[in-house]
């Protein structure tokens, strides 16, 4: 690997290989001299910490390849195991992707390859993969890939109340949740969306008017205002946009 | 000859009665008796074929054989003989008493004591048969004659025998039956004597000749001629008169009126009514001589057509005879006449049937009557449809024109329609369990709905027929049926439309609630009361049943304590809801109900003693600020000093005084 910045000449002893954190240091000292002696009046107190992205290595540009990795956390690594195959062929076979699931770093990997028609598709496919890690169920994670305009939009109960705490936070959640979770199936089914409760996350699912109407519907919930209530305005809402629709 | 027979006939009588002493030795086989018994026919037999011969017994044996012959045999013996000279009897019998040279006459018998046995000697040609063993018939002969009776006429003879005649009478009934009965008709035997029995009246007589008439009825016009009888002689005589007038008793009980002359009366022959009158008068005499004499001739006597002579009786009857059985065609006419004249009397006399009774119940008529009858009555049900040939063909015929031109009676559906916004809301139905569909698949389906919905449009929007499928580039033909289609509709319009009206909406009217009697004034007829406020308008109307202060229960009181209460609670709240908008606006004690609440405030308290209000009595209220305080001083300090000496007051009420203090 050829080093852009020789700083030290070239010696019988092999120089190891820097890091890039080292490298990305020199070449900041470097530009700072740089800087230092071209510009006469800089305050000292202004130090410039521009993120340090040294260029990007010519393979990678050349070899046109995407690729995404997702973090999967502990609680949906069991989940994942059991649903592999469900996420591999859609992936695989529908959006013609390289598909794979690292064991050291947790991640869920995907690339494009020779076969692969659309480089949208790579998106399409980390989104789904996303949407299963975030809790979603597969078949209605599958929507993303079949669709276009669906969206995922997160948020959390602190978002919109935040002197939520303990019980009262407690109580909100069930007051999401429902009886049986009645509240939250209903709200799924008026709008058309489907909503993940991840403790004091929310997920959301759907199309973007969709997903507006369900966030008002839980913000609302949230809120502390009864369940009736909800159900009105939901209705009254859905019934326009439906018509609409 | 006579002593002779005499002695035969009781030596048979006496054996006879000799062998028949105890009839109880019957009960076993008698073979003596027998043997007795068959000499004894045998004599009798051989007696009376020596000396009474008959001209006419050809087949009758000599003598009667009875050795070695059964008892049937000899029975059969005797019927050969009997029976042509019963015959023959018969004959010699009918002549005697049809004879006019031959006279026969009978002598009197006492009708008490007679039993006697003597033959009949009178009778001529007369052979009984006392061959007859068991004969139950006792001839009662008749004895001599009165002297007094002899001088009379046969008429008197006849009618002064009429006891005799029944008795014997009876013998001859079986002849007696070949002649015309009208005349010779007896009714039979003895004369039944009753306790009432008179010289008048015998009732005897009268069943007798009641008999003689009930069996006489279909021959009517003996009865209707002796009524019509008496009619006439009254009428058509004047003579009568004279007799009428010269009435007497003798006239009434007339024992001696024979009814062969009485028939000839009928007959309506003068000369017979004349003769009648002889005999009438006749009889007149005889009887006037009779009076004291003999009791009989007051007798009520009967018209027993029986009770004739013999002579005078066939003569009339013979008269009779003639007469009657010849009848002119205008006499047979005439009595046709009369019996249905009379069939048409009885008819219209007689009670109706029930048929023409009017309203009749089942007990009013015979049983199963109705059945028989020929009824007509309204029948109130419809009858069942009678099915018939014709009528499934008329049927078949409707039903495959109405194929034929499409014009089915189907029942259309009908579709409430919607008029509440809240309606559309309820539609909507909440689905409050896990959708069974994934998002995916719900958004196929709905893909798929749009596309379905964009097919039918497409296809709609053309004017083409769904059945066929005809270019929709084909401008013409769509415009076309366009205009086609216009010209219907107003054809349609003219003539066959179903015009369904629209649905009423209610629309908006302005009404003044002014009362009706400023209205009804006499104000600008434009002006009129159907403008004003309609009653339940004015006051809802009362709902439920209406009940009295001392009918409400207690649920009834509850309630309307609730709906007072509910009442209330809206008055409030919509004067609070005012009260503060107006505070908003006027805040602090800028606004008249604040002001009115905190003067409300300040009695409450003063009445519970947290404010004790200072009394008012100042002459004139303070012109100045200065003035002011300085009395509000004044008073606060006025105040604080009562206080003060009220609690000195107490102190001092509750010091103790002990009598040492009081001491001087």
């Amino acid at each position: 690997m050829e080093n852009i910045n020789q700083t030290e000449p070239r010696s019988d002893f092999v120089t190891k290989p820097k890091r890039k954190a080292a490298k990305r240091k020199e070449y900041h000292a470097d530009n700072l001299n740089k800087n230092q002696a071209s510009s006469m009046e800089v305050s000292e107190e202004t130090a410039v910490t521009l993120p340090a992205f040294p260029p990007v290595k010519r393979e990678k540009l050349d070899s046109a390849v995407e690729i995404r990795k997702i973090a999967v956390p502990a609680h949906r690594y069991s989940p994942l195991k059991e649903n592999w195959m469900k996420l591999f062929t859609p992936i695989v076979e529908h959006l013609h992707l390289q598909i794979r699931f690292n064991l050291k770093n947790r991640q869920v990997e995907i690339r494009t390859c020779k076969d692969t028609k659309d480089i949208a598709n790579v998106q399409k496919a980390a989104d789904f993969v996303k949407a299963f890690i975030c809790g979603f169920e597969v078949e209605d994670a599958l929507a993303l890939i079949r669709l276009d305009d669906l969206f995922v939009d997160s948020f959390e109960i602190k978002d919109v109340k935040s002197s939520l705490k303990g019980d009262h936070l407690n109580r909100a959640i069930g007051r999401l949740a429902g009886k049986g979770g009645r509240t939250k199936f209903t709200i799924e089914n008026v709008t058309k969306t489907r909503i993940v409760l991840a403790d004091q996350k929310i997920h959301i699912l759907g199309s973007y008017q969709n997903i507006q109407i369900a966030k008002r519907a839980i913000c609302n919930l949230i809120l502390g205002s009864p369940p009736s209530k909800v159900y009105g305005n939901l209705r009254a809402v859905a019934s326009r946009s439906s018509d609409r629709f | 000859m006579a002593a002779h027979s005499e002695s035969l006939v009781d030596r048979v009588l006496n054996e006879f009665t000799a062998v028949t002493t105890k009839p109880e030795s019957f009960l076993s086989v008698q073979t003596a008796a027998n043997t007795k018994f068959k000499t004894i026919t045998k004599d009798l037999y051989n007696f009376v074929n020596r000396n009474f011969t008959l001209q006419g017994l050809t087949r009758s044996l000599p003598e009667l054989y009875i050795d070695g012959f059964d008892e049937e045999q000899i029975w059969q013996q005797l019927e050969l003989h009997n029976e042509p000279c019963f015959n023959i009897l018969v004959k010699n019998v009918a002549k005697l008493l049809s004879g006019k040279d031959k006279k026969l006459t009978f002598y009197k018998v006492e009708v008490q004591a007679d039993e006697a046995e003597e033959e009949e000697e009178n009778v001529k040609e007369n052979e009984q048969d006392k061959d007859s063993v068991a004969s139950d018939l006792s001839f009662e002969l008749p004895a001599d004659s009165d002297n007094d009776e002899s001088g009379h006429d046969d008429d008197s003879d006849l009618d002064e025998t009429d006891d005799l005649k029944f008795d014997e009478y009876k013998m001859l009934d079986e002849e007696r039956e070949e002649r015309p009965k009208k005349n010779k008709e007896q009714s039979m035997g003895k004369i039944r004597k009753t306790e009432v029995d008179d010289e008048f009246f015998k009732v005897g007589e009268m069943e007798k000749f009641l008999e003689k008439e009930e069996a006489e009825k279909p021959s009517v016009n003996d009865d209707d001629a002796e009524s019509i009888d008496y009619f006439e002689d009254v009428l058509s005589d004047d003579e009568e008169n004279d007799t009428a007038i010269r009435a007497k008793y003798k006239d009434f009980f007339r024992g001696s009126i024979p009814a062969g002359d009485r028939k000839s009366t009928s007959n309506h022959d003068g000369e017979d009514l004349e003769e009648d009158k002889d005999d009438d008068e006749e009889i007149e005499d005889e009887e006037q001589d009779d009076d004291d004499a003999e009791p009989r001739g007051k007798r009520v006597k009967f018209d027993l057509s029986g009770s004739e002579s013999e002579e005078s009786g066939s003569e009339s009857s013979i008269r009779n005879l003639t007469k009657s059985d010849v009848k002119s065609s205008y006499e047979q006419r005439q009595e046709r006449l009369k019996a249905k004249i009379q069939e048409l009397e009885d008819e219209a006399v007689a009670p109706k049937p029930w048929q023409l009774m009017g309203e009749t119940k089942a007990e009013l008529r015979p049983d199963n009557a109705l059945l028989e009858e020929d009824l007509f009555f309204d029948h109130t049900t419809r009858q069942a449809p009678v099915i018939t040939e014709e009528t499934t063909k008329t049927l078949e015929e409707i039903i495959r024109q109405r194929i034929k031109d499409q014009a089915f009676d189907d029942v259309e559906r009908k579709i409430k329609p919607v008029y509440d916004p809240t309606e559309y809301k309820k539609k909507l139905v909440l689905d409050q369990e896990k959708s069974k569909y994934s998002l995916a698949e719900i958004y196929e389906q709905e893909f798929l709905k749009q596309q379905e919905i964009q097919k039918l449009e497409a296809k709609s929007s053309s004017l083409a027929d769904a059945a066929n499928d005809e270019p929709s580039d084909d401008q013409n033909r769509a415009a076309l049926r366009k205009r086609m289609a216009n010209v219907f509709a107003k054809l349609d319009a003219l003539c066959n439309f179903n015009y369904t009206p629209r649905a009423a909406e209610p629309d908006i009217k302005i009404v003044s609630n002014m009362p009706s009697i400023v209205m009804e004034e006499i104000a600008p007829v434009t002006v009129s009361d159907a403008n004003l406020l309609a009653p339940q308008e004015v006051q809802d109307p009362t709902r439920g049943v209406l009940k009295g202060k001392t009918e409400k229960e207690k649920t009834d009181l509850l309630r309307e304590r609730r709906k007072k209460k509910s009442a209330q609670r809206v008055r409030h709240k919509e004067r609070e809801r005012t009260e503060k908008a107006v505070d908003k606006a006027n805040p602090g004690l800028g606004n008249k109900h604040a002001k009115a609440r905190v003067l409300q405030n300040l009695q409450k308290a003063e009445k519970e003693g947290t404010v004790s209000l200072i009394k008012e009595n100042r002459m004139k209220a303070p012109k100045s600020s200065t003035a002011f305080f300085r009395q509000l001083q004044e008073d606060v300090s006025a105040s604080v000093d009562a206080v003060r000496q009220s609690k000195q007051k107490s102190s001092l009420k509750n010091k103790r005084t002990s009598g040492s203090q009081f001491k001087l």
